[in-house]
Order: structure tokens, then sequence, then C-alpha cells
């Protein structure tokens, strides 16, 4: 199945749940859990509390960060909330305000 | 900007508002609102309203849609609800339960086909009004198809008088007094003046 | 097979029009139309009444509902103003409809 792609152009107000990947270039305010990987590319705001398999973070999350396997935060993206994932990763120039649990 | 995608395993429950095209194929429970096209996939199920540019539907959806510009429903498409745009077209095999209203075009009119072009674009306007003037004014737009065109004096002219087609050198009949008059000729009343000064 | 019945286009009818078989509307008619076989109202043809049959095309202009026990098509140079009751509903693009379609079937489980 091909993946949800929340383009430049679209705002979503609410609860987004997928079996499948989702990449987020545009705006996502509410909750956001997937099966899968999730990938907030650098012109991506997500306000909202984020659950899946893995998750990459070029742009802006506020809302905590739940991934079963791993959470990358990339160069150029921004994170404000906890992360709680068996592995991480924060590049040299991310930012990145929150708590770290991996203890999974 | 590239379109976007809400693809089969996903669902989302709350509003939506799009800038870019915008193809379902999976869940929507709520509002969405979109300035251009909106594609809802064979096996989207959408508890929505839409409203957008362009609609093109071959899933279900439980909601009132409205497109600006034209809206489709496909072969396979389950519509409950009303259904409003200035263009609709409904294939055989979509199945609708509600109300259609193809109203007027929202200020610029959609790219028609020549068949739609070559009618005139108020249709329903005849109607109420007394049949007789109604025939007329249509057997005068019959004439007359390309309001881009016209020539002098012979623009849809169904009155009385005995010329049909008044040649270019007006006759006596004809209000010629200037150039070739604009298409609004059913108004335009011929003078005994004129009559007088071109006498041939 | 007998050959449809046509209403032709100078013809005005004010009054039911009953047939057995198809019939072709050009002309003009101010009443209900019932037949039992598919009605064909041609671009240049006028209803101002219900109308009734197995199936319906309508090019023409038609002020009334339709009741089909089949399929009824509105092409591009149809109006029809009025409800349609029938197993389908077809209508091209430039076509008007301004109306109810109530066809029978059930959405999915998700949107019920």
């Amino acid at each position: 199945m091909a993946a949800t792609v929340i383009g430049q152009g679209i705002t979503i107000e609410g609860e987004v749940t997928s079996e499948d990947e989702v990449v987020v270039s545009g705006v996502l305010r509410g909750t956001l859990n997937v099966e899968g990987p999730v990938t907030v590319e650098s012109d991506g705001v997500v306000e909202a509390d984020i659950g899946a398999h893995t998750v990459a973070i070029g742009g802006a999350v506020t809302g905590n960060v739940t991934a079963s396997e791993r959470v990358d935060l990339l160069a150029g993206g921004r994170l404000v909330g906890d992360v709680k994932a068996a592995r991480l990763t924060i590049a040299d120039g991310a930012s990145f305000k929150g708590n770290v649990d991996m203890d999974v | 900007m590239s379109d976007s995608t809400i693809s089969a395993g996903c669902s989302i429950v709350g509003k939506i508002t799009a800038e870019t095209d915008l193809t379902v194929d999976g869940h929507v429970d709520g509002q969405l609102n979109a300035s251009g096209a909106v594609v809802i996939g064979s096996g989207a199920t959408v508890k929505s309203d839409i409203t957008a540019e362009r609609i093109e539907v071959a899933g279900a959806v439980k909601g009132d849609l409205r497109g600006r510009d034209a809206l489709l429903l496909e072969d396979g498409a389950r519509v409950v609800g009303d259904v409003t745009a200035p263009t609709i077209g409904i294939r055989p095999g979509a199945l609708v339960r509600g109300r259609v209203e193809t109203d007027a075009p929202s200020a610029t009119p959609p790219a028609r086909s020549t068949t739609a072009a070559r009618r005139p674009a108020p249709r329903e306007e005849p109607k109420p009004a007394a049949k007789k003037a109604a025939t007329k004014k249509k057997a005068a737009r019959r004439k007359a198809p390309s309001p881009v065109m016209p020539k002098a004096g012979r623009t849809g002219k169904k009155s009385t008088t005995k010329k049909r087609a008044p040649s270019k050198r007006a006759t006596k009949k004809t209000t010629r007094k200037k150039a070739p008059a604009p298409v609004v000729p059913a108004l335009k009343k011929r003078t005994k003046k004129a009559s007088k000064r071109r006498s041939r | 097979m007998s050959q449809p019945a046509l209403l032709g286009r100078g013809l005005k009818v004010r009054g039911r029009v009953r047939g057995e078989n198809d019939l072709r509307v050009e002309g003009t008619v101010e009443g209900d139309v019932v037949v039992t076989g598919s009605l064909d109202l041609g671009a240049e043809g006028n209803v101002t009444g219900g109308i009734s049959a197995a199936s319906a095309t309508v090019a023409g202009r038609l002020e009334g509902d339709i009741d089909a026990q089949g399929p009824v098509a509105i092409t591009a140079s149809g109006s029809v103003v009025g409800d349609v009751r029938a197993t389908e509903v077809s209508l091209e693009e430039g076509g008007i409809l301004r109306g109810r379609i109530d066809a029978d079937f059930e959405l999915p489980e998700a949107l019920r």
C-alpha cells in the first residue's frame, strides 16, 4: 500500500491513524499513530503526539514521540517533547528540548 | 508543491484543508475543504462534506459535495448527500441518493464542451417566462450561436418584416446610423428616419 | 417488434400521453407521459409533466419527475427539473439536473 503524503498545502486538525508510512510536509495538529515509519519533512509542522515504528524528524515537531524502533532527529529538525524509543540519533544542527527514555 | 494522498490504510478524523490537490484512498470522517481538486478513490470511505474546485468520486461518500467548477461521479461511486456544481457528470454505475443541482457557474464560467457552448448559458430562464417570448428568444439565439461576430443588421432578427437577411448594403428599413451593431438585435427598432436617409 | 411511436417536432399535446411500446418525443407535451417501453425525449422535445417508463433518455427538456423501472440517461443537451427514480441515473457534462435522485443501495459498513 502506498504512503500517506500530507503535502505542503495540506492542514489536518484531528486524529491520524495509519497502517503504512506517513510523510508530513504540511501541517498536522492532533495525534498521529502509525504502524510504520513517520517522516516529518523540513517544511512539515506537527503539533501532535506521535506514535510509530520509526520517526524521522526534519521539520518542526511539538509533542511526545514514541517509537517502537527508533527516532532520528535530523539536521534542521526541531523537537519539543519527550522521546521514548530504543534507539535515538540527534544530528548536528538539530534542536531538541525534552526528555529521553530509552528503556523500552 | 506535490500532490497529497491519504492512503488506503490511513484514517483521519477531523478537519482537512487543502490548497493543493488531494487524493483520498482511505477513510475520512469530518470536513474536507480544498481549493484544488479532490479525488475520492474507489476504496475510500468518506463521511464528510467536501468542497473543492473539482471533485471526482469513485468511492463511497456520505456528505454533501460542492464543486465550484466541476464534479464527476464515476462508475462505482456511492454517494448519499447533495451534489452541487456548475457542471456535473454522473457515469453509468454511479449511484446517488440525494439532491443533484447543476447550478449556474460562479464568477468564471468553466471550460465547457462545444455542445454545451452552443446552448445559451442561462437555460432555465426561458421556462417560467411567457412561452412565446421564450421561443422567439430561443430562435433568435439559434440563428446567432456565436455572439462574437456581429453581422450588420443580420443577427437573428426574427421580426415581422419581410426582409430576412438584409444585405451589407443597408436597405431602407435598417437602422444603420453607425458601425455594425453589437448583438442585441431583437431590441433594435427600425425607424422611419433611417429609411428616409437610406433611400436607394 | 413494432417501431417506436413518434411525437413529431411540430406536435403539441396537451393532456396525458400513454403508450404500450417505446416512444420518442420531439414535440411538446403538457401532461404526463406513461409508456411501458423506453422513452426517448429528443433534443427539441419538451415535456411538462411526469414521465413513467421502463427506461428513459432525456436530450430535451423535462419539467417533472421521472419514474423508471430501469436506467435513465440525461445527455449533454438534456435538462431535467424534477426528481428521478431509476435503477441508475447517468448525466453527461453539460446536461442540467435539478432534483433528487433516489437510487437503492447500501453504503459500506464504515459509513453507516
